[in-house]
Formats: structure tokens, C-alpha cells, sequence
């Protein structure tokens, strides 16, 4: 149900109470892409939106790795060249990302969570590793929740898990691997991912 | 009024999602449970309807040859410059009434940064070669197979990367009118005239008696049936390879128009 | 001239940062304008005008047909592309090397799609590139235009599938043409991540874009019934 119904117009003053009601609805949900799906009216059951929410805690989980881990190696990993301007791009992009969830949950999105990154970000080379490692993860991550996903939510998550395949590709790149080495990118579950996610230094917090 | 209209956006905010809250029934603060079992719930994403095959690289070239048509009327030249001396010049159709089809024997790039292709020329002498740019010509079609005329053996044999897959005797032209070597191309494949002498079906190439000049047409040497059977093998020929119609028929099964076709 | 300027646009319509037009040179590359009609006649044209199949092929819907159909002949497309661009010799070092994988890879998809629709498949069209196969700075501009295309009209259908296996097989492979996408850019020197999200494109915009380019050519006729002139 759209917020201005709640409220009725009768006078101008509150007509145009209405109006910045009905804008600040519209307003938030362009602040997130993904929140015109879960606001619309659409026909997917509240069963689908409610997993559609349960996958989104997922993402923000991953995304919030990937920020922390572009993060961390902009700090101390003393990256350079080709390697700094891939860490700084992927970063701006995560960040996006990672607002966008943020909001399509809103206060339902998880805490910030720990990191323990080790040595992983310390040095270059072990951070070329981890970050291959992660957008592979990010890419089976979407690409496993794709089936589960109510169309209007897949949408949005197809604008991403692009984006992130362009991440693994240009890292792979980068170290002198082959950027797409298989015909076609496998799914990895929810549990996988999460297992994944806490294997390269995910923690709650 | 300020206040109210900063209070009317906070509502809107609240109201939001709380609707999202209601609507679906969560009342409690999800935590960051990041163990897998959270997730165990997820269902797997399904056994996908396409199966990619393992990816493999393209075959060796050695018996691969590409061919084209001529798009527009054109000028070949003996270099790949708009400067270099013209060579001749090309129609987009050949006699037969078929598109040009030439074979596309290497490409360069010039210092404008346009693309020049080395053909073969159906022109005398037999074997000449020249450069048109790639504008003026069709699409690339590739083809591993090879047809070959040989002269002393009075023998055609048609070639499939690298294997035979045809063989036929053939008769050829005599010592006045003969059969010119060189690599040409088979361009056209004619069916459905009445013509016995040519037998049912003929196929045109670039190769060119180099005594019959005057001929109408060119002097182009075709590759065909015939109604005088008992002549082949032999060299009795105006410079055309006849075979017998049982074996040209055969071959119009096999023969691609576009194969590269060696007279030797 | 048109067809020059044609060309411009199919690269200006997949340019989302502009880097293909500042990285490239002035190119002049003529196109045929019989490409889309006599493509349209041949049959391969009747799948980019959008009219799917009535039949479903080995239970899969009309729907889900068509837009298999219409991902399918982006895939002849750039496997054509890829394997033409690979028999040139024209290319070398990385680029060289990144074209054979990524054809390997194109193929297979090829094939893929074919052993799916069966007698469905829309059959493969004759593609003239006018010499975007035959030099590596042209390739390379047409390769990251291509696969952007490719990412863009994949998103665009994927929501629109019915069947969820066919859905499971679309974005293992929406992903890999982003790896693609990716990798010829960094070749090329632009940025392989232009943005945070990236865009679906519709079918009518794929289409329009993809006979700009013209390269969907009719297959010539070689054979006739002239009466033959040989020297006999």
C-alpha cells in the first residue's frame, strides 16, 4: 500500500503535505533500486518478497566483505599501478552496492559485521589473490540466488552480478590469469557462500 | 511550516517501512547470523536446461581457405595502395551470371588504416593476384575442402580436410586448346539447362584458356558432364574438364561452389 | 556515408563512458545495406523482427523459445566474430591470445543453444564484418561493443524466462559474456567496470543496434541456370 493512501487530502496545506509525502515515498525508493520491487504492488507473493529479503541479507553480507576488503588493502597493502586503480574502481562500485541493499532492508539489514582479514590484505600479491577469490564468490553468489530471486528483485541483481564479473575478470586479468576461464560461471548456495564469506575473514559482530 | 514538512518526510520514512515490516509479518531484528546453516534454507538453483561442452580450439588451418563474393564493382590493384597500378577490374558478377566469386588469399592494413585483400584474379595470365579493398567485397565463407585436376594422371580429386572423398577420371584439353595449370577457384554451379554437350550440371571456375581468347564469355574453363562418354579419360578437350555424368553428379554433392580447385 | 555513420552509432549506442570513442582512431568502414532485409529473407532476420516460434521444442515454451532464439544469434555473432578475427592472423600478443579463448567459449555456447532447440535453433547467419576481423585496434573496439551488447540484451531477457532452468543456464552465461566484456576492454585500455550497475537493453534496442551494424549479410547464390559458355 502506497503511504500517501494512509492519509487522506482534503485542504491545500495538506494536499501538499500529500505531494512531499508521495515524493519522499518515490524519493526512497529511487534511493534504492532494489526497494521498488519490495514496495511495489507487484504480483509475487509476500512468501517470495519475504525470501527475497532473507537472499538480500546474504548480499549485504557480501557486499559488506567487499567493501572491507578493498578497504583494508587501499590502507596497508601497499597497492600501486594497475592493481590501486582496479581496488579503488571495485571500492566506489561496492560501496554502491552495498547502499543500495542497506536500504532495501532497512532497519532489518544485519549489523556491520567484524573482519579478519590477516595477511590477506597486507601485501599485494595476497590481495590480488583474496580479491579474485571474492568476486568469483560474489558472481556464483548472484548467480546461485538468480531461480530464488521475484523478478523484480533478479532484475536489480542482474545490474550487479555484471558488474561483479567485470571485477573478477579485470583482477584476474591483471594477475596474468585467464579472465574468464570457464564457458560458463557456476552457481554456488546460500551456504556456500556464507562458508566462503567466513573462510576469507567474515565474523559477526 | 518547515517543521511539519520535515516531520511529513519523516512519517513518510516510517510508514514505509513499516508497511514493509507489517506486510511481511517480521517482527524480530534479524541478527548477523552468518553461519551457513542460516542460509541452508536457500534452495539450490536448479540443474540448468543448457550444458555448455568444454570449449575447443579451431582446427588447423593448413586445409582451410577462404573465399568471397564481389560487393561492388572494384579495381584491383598489384599493391595494397590506392596509388599502385590497377590491375583490372572487377564486377560484382561473373559471366555465368552468378556473384563474383573470388579467393581471399591474405589482408593488410594500410597507413590510413584500411583494409586491403589479396584475390586471386580470374584474369590472363592465369595466376595473377591483386589487391582491392575490403569495402568492396562480401562476407568471408571458409571451406576445408580442395578439388584438384591432374593433368598426366587425367584425374580429379576432390579433398576434405586433407582426406579424399572424390576421385573420377577426367578428360582435359588437347595440346592446341589445353587445360591451363595454376590455383583457381570453382566460382558457380550451373543445373537445369538443356545442353547434353555440357552434361546436367557444370560448374564455372576462374581458370582461363590462354589460346582461346576470343571466346565468348572469356575463354572460362568449366568443369562438367558430357554426352560423349567414351572419351573419357583422353585429352580431347577446348580446355574444360569433362567427367562422366554418373561422376559429375556425384561430385555436385560434394563440391561446395567457392573450393579452391589446382590444375596441374 | 550512411553506412559509416551507421556504424558510428552502433559503437556510440554501447560507448556508455565515451572510451571507445576517445581511445579509437577515425575509422571508415562501409557497410552493405542489403544486410537486415536479405537477412530477413534468408530467415535469420524473421528471428531479430521478434516473431517466435509457435512450437515448443522439448518442453520448452514459445516464450522461452523465442528468447533462446534471439540469445542464439548473438552467439553466432560473436563466435563468427572470434573464429574470422582468429583465422585472420591479424591479431597477436594478448589480444590474440584472449580471442581464442573467449571463441572456444562461443562456440561452445553455440552449440549448446543448438543441441537445446533442436529443429527449433534459428538457423546460423552469413556475417560480413568489412574488416573488423582483420586488424587488431578495429577488433578490439568491436569486441568490447559486442559484449557489452551481449551483457546488456541477456539482462534485459532474463527476467522474461519462464522456465527456471533455462534461467539457471542464462545467468551462468551473462556472466561469463561480463568476464568478456571485462577483458577486451582492459586489452583495448578503457575501464572494465564503467559503473556500479549496469544496464539491460530491450530486444527492440538489440536488434536496432545489431542491423546498424549491417554485418547480417544474405548468403549469395552461386548456383544458376544460365546455359554454360565454357570453352568446353
Amino acid at each position: 500500500m502506497a503511504p500517501s493512501a494512509a492519509l487522506g487530502t482534503k485542504s491545500d496545506g495538506q494536499r501538499s503535505r500529500l505531494a512531499l509525502i508521495v515524493t519522499g515515498g518515490v524519493g526512497l525508493a529511487a534511493a534504492s533500486p532494489f526497494l521498488r520491487p519490495l514496495l511495489g504492488l507487484g504480483a509475487a507473493d509476500a512468501a517470495s518478497k519475504a525470501e527475497d529479503l532473507r537472499i538480500l541479507q546474504l548480499v549485504l553480507q557480501l557486499e559488506y566483505t567487499q567493501v572491507a576488503l578493498y578497504e583494508q588493502a587501499l590502507k596497508e597493502a601497499s597497492l600501486s599501478g594497475e592493481l590501486r586503480d582496479f581496488a579503488q574502481t571495485a571500492l566506489g562500485h561496492e560501496r554502491q552496492h552495498l547502499a543500495a541493499v542497506k536500504q532495501a532492508l532497512g532497519s532489518k539489514a544485519g549489523p556491520k559485521p567484524r573482519f579478519e582479514f590477516g595477511s590477506k590484505t597486507k601485501s599485494a600479491d595476497a590481495f590480488r589473490q583474496t580479491a579474485i577469490k571474492l568476486e568469483h564468490v560474489a558472481v556464483a553468489g548472484y548467480n546461485g540466488q538468480a531461480t530464488n530471486l521475484t523478478k523484480p528483485t533478479l532484475a536489480v541483481a542482474g545490474e550487479i552480478v555484471s558488474v561483479e564479473a567485470r571485477h573478477a575478470a579485470w583482477v584476474r586479468a591483471i594477475a596474468g590469469e585467464v579472465a574468464a576461464p570457464d564457458p560458463v560461471d557456476k552457481p554456488m548456495t546460500g551456504s556456500e557462500v556464507a562458508a566462503a564469506l567466513h573462510e576469507i575473514g567474515l565474523r559477526a559482530s | 511550516m518547515k517543521t511539519l514538512l520535515r516531520l511529513a518526510a519523516a512519517l513518510a520514512v516510517v510508514i514505509a517501512i513499516s508497511l514493509l515490516w507489517v506486510g511481511l509479518g517480521g517482527s524480530h531484528r534479524q541478527g548477523a547470523d552468518l553461519s551457513s546453516a542460516a542460509y541452508s534454507s536457500l534452495p539450490a538453483a536448479p540443474a540448468p536446461a543448457l550444458r555448455i561442452g568444454r570449449p575447443e580450439r579451431l582446427s588447423s588451418s593448413r586445409f582451410i581457405s577462404r573465399w568471397t563474393t564481389v560487393r561492388r564493382p572494384t579495381l584491383a590493384r598489384s599493391r595494397p595502395s590506392a596509388s599502385a597500378p590497377v590491375v583490372t577490374e572487377l564486377s560484382t558478377h561473373a559471366p555465368e551470371g552468378t556473384p563474383n566469386a573470388l579467393s581471399a588469399i591474405g589482408a593488410r592494413t594500410d597507413a590510413r588504416s584500411r583494409v586491403w585483400v589479396e584475390v586471386r584474379l580470374p584474369v590472363l595470365p592465369n595466376g595473377t593476384r591483386g589487391w582491392v579493398p575490403r569495402r568492396s567485397l562480401g562476407a568471408y565463407q571458409t571451406l576445408d575442402t580442395r578439388l584438384v585436376v591432374d593433368r598426366s594422371a587425367l584425374r580429379a580429386t576432390l579433398y576434405r580436410d586433407g582426406k579424399t572423398i572424390f576421385s573420377a577420371p577426367v578428360a582435359v584439353g588437347t595440346s592446341y586448346w589445353p587445360t591451363p595449370a595454376g590455383r583457381f577457384i570453382v566460382r558457380s554451379e550451373l543445373t537445369r539447362y538443356a545442353s547434353p554437350f555440357y552434361g546436367p550440371v557444370s560448374f564455372g571456375t576462374s581458370a582461363r584458356s590462354a589460346v582461346l581468347t576470343d571466346w565468348p564469355a572469356g575463354g572460362f574453363v568449366g568443369i562438367h558432364g558430357t554426352n560423349a562418354p567414351q572419351l573419357v579419360p583422353g585429352r580431347v578437350s577446348h580446355g574444360c574438364v569433362r567427367m562422366r555424368n554418373s561422376d559429375i553428379l556425384r561430385l555436385a554433392r560434394l563440391l561446395p561452389v567457392g573450393t579452391p580447385l589446382l590444375i596441374r | 556515408m550512411d553506412e559509416q555513420r551507421d556504424f558510428a552509432r552502433f559503437l556510440n549506442a554501447v560507448d556508455v563512458d565515451g572510451a571507445i570513442a576517445e581511445a579509437s582512431h577515425q575509422r571508415r568502414l562501409a557497410l552493405s545495406r542489403r544486410g537486415l532485409l536479405a537477412a530477413a529473407a534468408a530467415g535469420a532476420g524473421a528471428l531479430l523482427l521478434g516473431r517466435s516460434e509457435a512450437r515448443a521444442a522439448s518442453g520448452l515454451s514459445a516464450n522461452d523459445v523465442g528468447i533462446l532464439n534471439y540469445a542464439l544469434v548473438l552467439e553466432y555473432l560473436q563466435a563468427s566474430f572470434y573464429t574470422e578475427a582468429e583465422r585472420s592472423g591479424a591479431l597477436s600478443g594478448k589480444t590474440a591470445q584472449a580471442a581464442r579463448v573467449v571463441g572456444a567459449t562461443e562456440r561452445a555456447h553455440v552449440k549448446a543453444f543448438q543441441k537445446l532447440l533442436g529443429s527449433k535453433a534459428v538457423k546460423r547467419p552469413l556475417f560480413d564484418f568489412q574488416g573488423v576481423t582483420e586488424a587488431q585496434q578495429a577488433f578490439l573496439k568491436t569486441a568490447v561493443a559486442f559484449e557489452d551488447l551481449a551483457v546488456a540484451a541477456y539482462k534485459g531477457q532474463a527476467p522474461k524466462l519462464q522456465s527456471s532452468a533455462v534461467l539457471a543456464a542464462a545467468v551462468g552465461i551473462h556472466s561469463v559474456e561480463a568476464r568478456h566484456a571485462a577483458w577486451m576492454r582492459q586489452l583495448f585500455g578503457v575501464t572494465p567496470a564503467v559503473n556500479a550497475f549496469d544496464k539491460p537493453a530491450t530486444k527492440q534496442n538489440i536488434n536496432r543496434i545489431v542491423a546498424s551494424t549491417h554485418f547480417i549479410v544474405a548468403h549469395p547464390k552461386m548456383k544458376a541456370r544460365s546455359k554454360p559458355q565454357y570453352t568446353g
